[in-house]
Parts: structure tokens; C-alpha cells; sequence
């Protein structure tokens, strides 16, 4: 063979050898290297695009009086009742009023109350700085004050603070209110530093004024007993199987999944998927739900907040 | 044609090669990506190019001799441009992680991961072109 026949095979062979290297990735490889779903989760359906039955159970979004765009936190549970209470648009930045929702233990939306800028609950009191209500309690749609011990501010700084270590002993609750958050700049208790206590003693909220209160950090033990309150109530279900269904993004390496859930209640297994976000490991996939022994249902936070879905009975009344 | 280059002529293309060589990594070296001594490993790269390249244009000479290359530009250009083409991709690929097994791409986001091979055989590919044309030019000379 001639050395110019040689050389054109040369090239020609190595252009191919190159090209078909270069590209066998795209054409051959370029897709997601996984076995095929087990045939068991094909039935398996999205919950949160659809209704999901079971014998005796479903899913479905949870309806109320609220608006589908109204944002929702983590639902509120109190110690040993069998309600559940859902505060809406909790951040004033949010779209709407908000308000407070009492659910039944059937998940019935039963009650509902606006929202007056309570910073908090305690034991079941919606605690704002001057009234209280115990509607989550009773039900009593009416503001109450504090009983005031010294509002008058005769007392001397020494029987203030002997009266507040005392209250603080014998509160079931207590909330503090730092002197800046209460009273209108410039105004004479500011100026004073006039800080405020209550504390819930026998079912009574009482308060108490004192300059510059040793107040204990925000994280109060009433903070924390709500904080384990929260967690007792939280649940966290491991996906089943999970199933890749694209890359989310380039070069890292996270990716879109449908995450196979068993959701077993009493002889029922509910059977669902939802889409969800793989950035390690199959124990990282898990779906968080709201229950207690005392109500008989679940709930689990919409996307984006924007609601509930709930697992309940199948109501064959209607 | 067969051609004899003399060692100055051998010497003036290494140099332009060196000079190529420092030409394409100016943008590397402006925008500040490597400072110290990794700089310095860059510029001491032209080095080691100027070196390579009179082994190169000999190595061309001999396998035309041996009736291994013919005789001709284009082929003093083509022939060893893709035989370093493909070693490269072989370098490249070595290691099995240049293009992981899971994936999903789109082409041009698959061009995108090539485009380090792309600037690679752009470069070399001008540098064996100027190799092959001074040699020729070299030739017609004498």
C-alpha cells in the first residue's frame, strides 16, 4: 500500500475511533443508571396531585374557611387535648389576616379566631402583651386582661423582685415582655425601662411591672416545654423505595426522585409517592406528619405551606 | 517531497510554538485564575514545549524516511495531530470520572463538559499547523 493510502487510513480510522468515543456517552450512556421500578410501586400514587385510598383511609387536602394561598406553619397541639389548632399567615408579611383554626380530633374545622399579634401560647393561653385568651382552651372568644399586681408602680425594686421569684415558683407558665417592646418611645415607662412578667398560677394570669426585671432569656422554660411539645408531635415517615427521575441542576449531585411511602394505620396501608429532592442517602428521604394519640387524624404541611393534607377515615356517611 | 530542515529552522519553530503556547494561556494568566507558583508552572510549560518541539519536527523527518508519513503538508499536519488527539482523550478519560456513568444531559450542556478537549484540540491542532507549514516552507527553500 502507498505511504498516502496508509496515512488516509490512518486518519480516517482515528477520526472514527475518536468521534464514536466522544460520543457513545451522549447516545449510549446518558441516562439514568438505575433498575427499573419494582412493579409493586406502580400502583403507588401522588398524594398531593390525587386522591389516595385505602380500605378504610384517604388522603386528601384539607378544606376550611381559609384561603388556598393562606401560609401555615407547623400545626399546634396542646398537652393532653384532643384538638388541633392551626395558625395561619403567622408572619405579617404573608398575603392575608391571620388567624387562629381549631380542628376536632375527627379534623372537623370547628372554630376559628383573628389573630391580635399574639407572640405566643402558653399551655394552651394565646398570650399577647396586655389581654390573654383561653379560646384554645375553652372556646371563650373574649379578650382577658392580666390581673396587674403593681401597676401603679409603688412598690419598692426589693418586693418586686422577692414577689417574682416567688410567682416564677409557683407559675404553671410564664411569658416576659422586654420594657421596648411595650411601651411607645419616649414615653415615661420606657424611659423607666419598665418590664413585664406574667405568670399563670391556679388558671390566673397575673402580671407584674418592675424596672429593668432580670428577665430570663428568650428561650424561656415555657419556650421550651412548647418547643418538646412540637417534637412529641412530630412524626417522620422513611420513604419506602425511591425512584430517580431527573438531575436537578449540573454537576451536583442532587436529584429529583419519587420518594415510595407505606403510611400504616391499624390494618391499613396507605400506598403514595411524592416528588421529592435526593442529596445523599436513601435515609435522608422521609416525609413529616402531625398526629397525637388523642385526635384520628394526621396532617402534612402543603408545599409552600399553603395548607394541610389530612389522613383520615373514609367518611361513609356521604 | 522529502524534506531536510536545517537545526536554526527547527529552532525557529520550537520558538514559535513556545510563543503559540503562551499566546493561548494569556487569558488564564490575566484573569488572575492562578497566581504563584502555579503561574509559574504555566510559564515554565513554554519551556518544556520549546523543548518538545525539536524532537517533534526530527521524529517527522524520520517517519518519512521510513515511508511511515507522506511526504506531503497536510499530512505532516494531520497524522500526528489526531494520533495526540486521541492519546489526550485517552489521558482524559483515564480515570473513568471526566464523564461519570449517572447522567443526564442535554447537548449542548454535554458539548459544555467537553469544551476543555474542544480548547485542547483547538490549540494543538494551530501548533501542529504552524509546525507542518514552517517545515514545508523550510523544504521549498532549499
Amino acid at each position: 500500500m502507498n505511504v498516502y493510502k496508509k496515512n488516509i487510513l490512518i486518519i480516517v480510522l482515528l477520526i472514527v475511533f475518536l468521534f464514536v468515543n466522544i460520543f457513545y456517552v451522549y447516545l449510549f450512556r446518558n441516562n439514568i443508571d438505575q433498575p427499573q421500578l419494582p412493579v409493586k410501586y406502580k400502583s403507588y400514587k401522588e398524594f398531593r396531585k390525587t386522591t389516595v385510598k385505602s380500605l378504610n383511609y384517604e388522603i386528601i387536602k384539607l378544606r376550611g374557611s381559609w384561603d388556598d394561598k393562606d401560609y401555615f406553619g407547623e400545626p399546634i397541639f396542646v398537652e393532653n387535648s384532643d384538638f388541633v389548632v392551626l395558625h395561619s399567615n403567622a408572619w405579617p408579611s404573608a398575603n392575608g389576616d391571620s388567624f387562629y383554626y381549631k380542628l376536632d380530633k375527627n379534623g372537623k374545622l370547628v372554630d376559628s379566631i383573628p389573630d391580635i399579634n399574639y407572640s405566643g401560647i402558653r399551655d394552651g393561653y394565646l398570650i399577647a402583651e396586655n389581654e390573654y385568651s383561653s379560646w384554645m382552651i375553652d372556646g371563650d372568644t373574649l379578650k382577658h386582661k392580666y390581673t396587674d399586681l403593681n401597676s401603679d408602680a409603688g412598690w419598692q425594686p426589693e418586693r418586686i423582685k422577692t414577689e417574682f421569684d416567688k410567682l416564677r415558683n409557683k407559675a404553671v407558665s410564664t411569658a416576659y415582655f422586654n420594657y421596648d417592646r411595650l411601651w411607645k418611645y419616649d414615653s415615661e415607662n420606657y424611659e423607666n425601662k419598665i418590664d413585664k412578667a406574667v405568670f399563670l398560677v391556679e388558671g390566673k394570669w397575673y402580671a407584674l411591672y418592675g424596672e429593668d426585671l432580670d428577665l430570663p432569656d428568650y428561650t424561656t422554660l415555657s419556650k421550651e416545654k412548647e418547643k418538646s411539645y412540637q417534637t412529641k408531635y412530630t412524626h417522620l415517615l422513611q420513604a419506602d423505595h425511591f425512584h430517580k427521575t431527573a438531575l436537578k441542576g449540573r454537576d451536583m449531585w442532587v436529584w429529583k426522585v419519587n420518594a415510595y411511602f407505606n403510611f400504616i394505620k391499624e390494618k391499613d396501608t396507605l400506598k403514595f409517592f411524592q416528588e421529592m429532592d435526593l442529596n445523599g442517602e436513601h435515609g435522608d428521604l422521609f416525609l413529616t406528619y402531625y398526629s397525637s394519640e388523642k385526635i384520628n387524624f394526621s396532617l402534612i404541611l402543603a408545599e409552600y405551606g399553603e395548607g394541610y393534607y389530612i389522613i383520615k377515615a373514609i367518611n361513609r356517611q356521604q | 517531497m522529502k524534506i531536510k530542515p536545517s537545526f536554526k529552522k527547527v529552532l525557529f519553530i520550537a520558538f514559535l510554538v513556545a510563543v503559540q503556547y503562551l499566546y493561548f494561556i494569556k487569558d488564564v494568566i490575566h484573569s488572575g485564575l492562578w497566581a504563584g507558583l502555579e503561574e509559574l508552572f504555566y510559564f515554565a510549560f513554554a519551556l518544556v514545549l520549546f523543548v518538545i518541539a525539536i524532537p517533534y519536527c526530527y521524529l517527522i523527518v524520520l517517519l518519512e524516511e521510513k515511508n511511515f508519513l507522506a511526504p506531503h503538508f497536510f499530512f505532516r499536519f494531520a497524522v500526528p495531530y489526531i494520533v495526540i488527539c486521541v492519546l489526550f482523550w485517552i489521558v482524559l478519560n483515564y480515570d473513568g470520572d471526566y464523564f461519570p456513568s449517572y447522567q443526564q444531559y442535554t447537548f449542548n450542556e454535554y458539548i459544555d463538559r467537553l469544551s476543555d478537549f474542544i480548547v485542547f484540540a483547538k490549540n494543538v491542532g494551530i501548533m501542529c499547523l504552524t509546525v507542518s507549514i514552517v517545515l514545508s516552507i523550510s523544504e521549498r527553500e532549499k
